[in-house]
């Protein structure tokens, strides 16, 4: 369980150090290298922790499965990352990790359009919490 | 000088919420790919480096000009922004291998009020925090938990 909560506090610092790290960066360089760059360094970190701790699997993955990799590539980090960074160098990181922290949001009224999903009391009361908060960042004197 | 501020912060908006509905298409084809064909390490570590790929290709020409130009400075603050998104990935699949959903998932929801610690603590002189920045942000989190176990 300490172990668990640990690793989901390194992860929350993870997300939230991001944010600050590049916004820091961005007075001397453009959206497109830091995203590039960014990913350099992602992409060594996540393949050290991959190879090592799923060797086998790698080695014995369907081709298939590379195409939905890049379909995934695709996604989070030309659109999703890029889009975030842009938001971040004209928002501001914290301004920036709010609004972009409500894709829960988005994935359940995805999962209502596609997957058939209800929307229940505690969908809609957060629904409305979270365009409340958005709001109250976005809107200010 | 007013209306500047507000159409940037307004088009930052759009951005973020365009990048916060990608993240969610990307949590839709992750879902397939964990159930069809890998692990969630494995399939974060492969679709990391297809995104690179795919950016670097895209961007290249950008790319090329700027990062020779670039200081050493702002390589280690990419770079470390790079290895801050990563562990936060690696640290949330990781967590999710040793404990519940329902212990993960609040405590990783908290990390926008982490960036405005943060920011607060080391953007200084480059972006202010507010009062009402940070009450926005802890009723998103809020929202975002109430959305979580509603789904």
């Amino acid at each position: 369980m300490i172990t668990g909560i640990l690793l989901s506090l390194m992860a929350a610092l993870g997300f939230g150090l991001s944010a600050v790290f590049i916004k820091a960066s961005m007075s001397s360089v453009s959206v497109k290298t830091a995203t590039v760059i960014s990913l350099i360094s992602s992409s060594a970190v996540t393949m050290v922790i991959a190879l090592s701790l799923h060797y086998e699997e790698i080695l014995s993955l369907a081709p298939m499965a590379f195409i939905w990799f890049l379909l995934a590539g695709l996604i989070t980090f030309l659109g999703g990352r890029f889009l975030n960074f842009h938001a971040i160098s004209l928002m501001g990181a914290s301004k920036a990790s709010a609004v972009v922290s409500s894709t829960p949001l988005f994935a359940a009224i995805l999962a209502v359009l596609f997957l058939g999903e209800t929307i229940g009391f505690m969908l809609g009361a957060g629904t409305l919490m979270i365009v409340v908060g958005i709001t109250l960042v976005v809107v200010q004197e | 000088m007013r209306e500047t501020v507000k159409r940037i912060t307004y088009y930052g908006l759009l951005f973020a919420v365009c990048a916060a509905f990608l993240y969610a298409l990307s949590a839709l084809v992750g879902k397939k790919i964990t159930n069809d064909f890998s692990s969630p390490m494995v399939a974060s570590a492969f679709s990391i480096l297809f995104g690179l790929i795919a950016t670097g290709s895209v961007f290249f020409s950008t790319v090329s000009r700027e990062a020779r130009n670039l200081s050493g400075r702002s390589w280690a603050l990419i770079g470390l922004s790079g290895c801050a998104s990563a562990l936060g990935v690696s640290g949330w699949y990781l967590a999710l291998n040793v404990t519940q959903v329902v212990v993960v998932a609040p405590i990783v929801a908290v990390y926008p009020l982490i960036t405005i610690l943060m920011a607060s603590l080391f953007l200084r002189g480059i972006e202010k925090v507010t009062k009402q920045t940070v009450a926005g942000a802890i009723i998103v989190v809020i929202g975002v938990l109430f959305v979580g176990f509603g789904t």
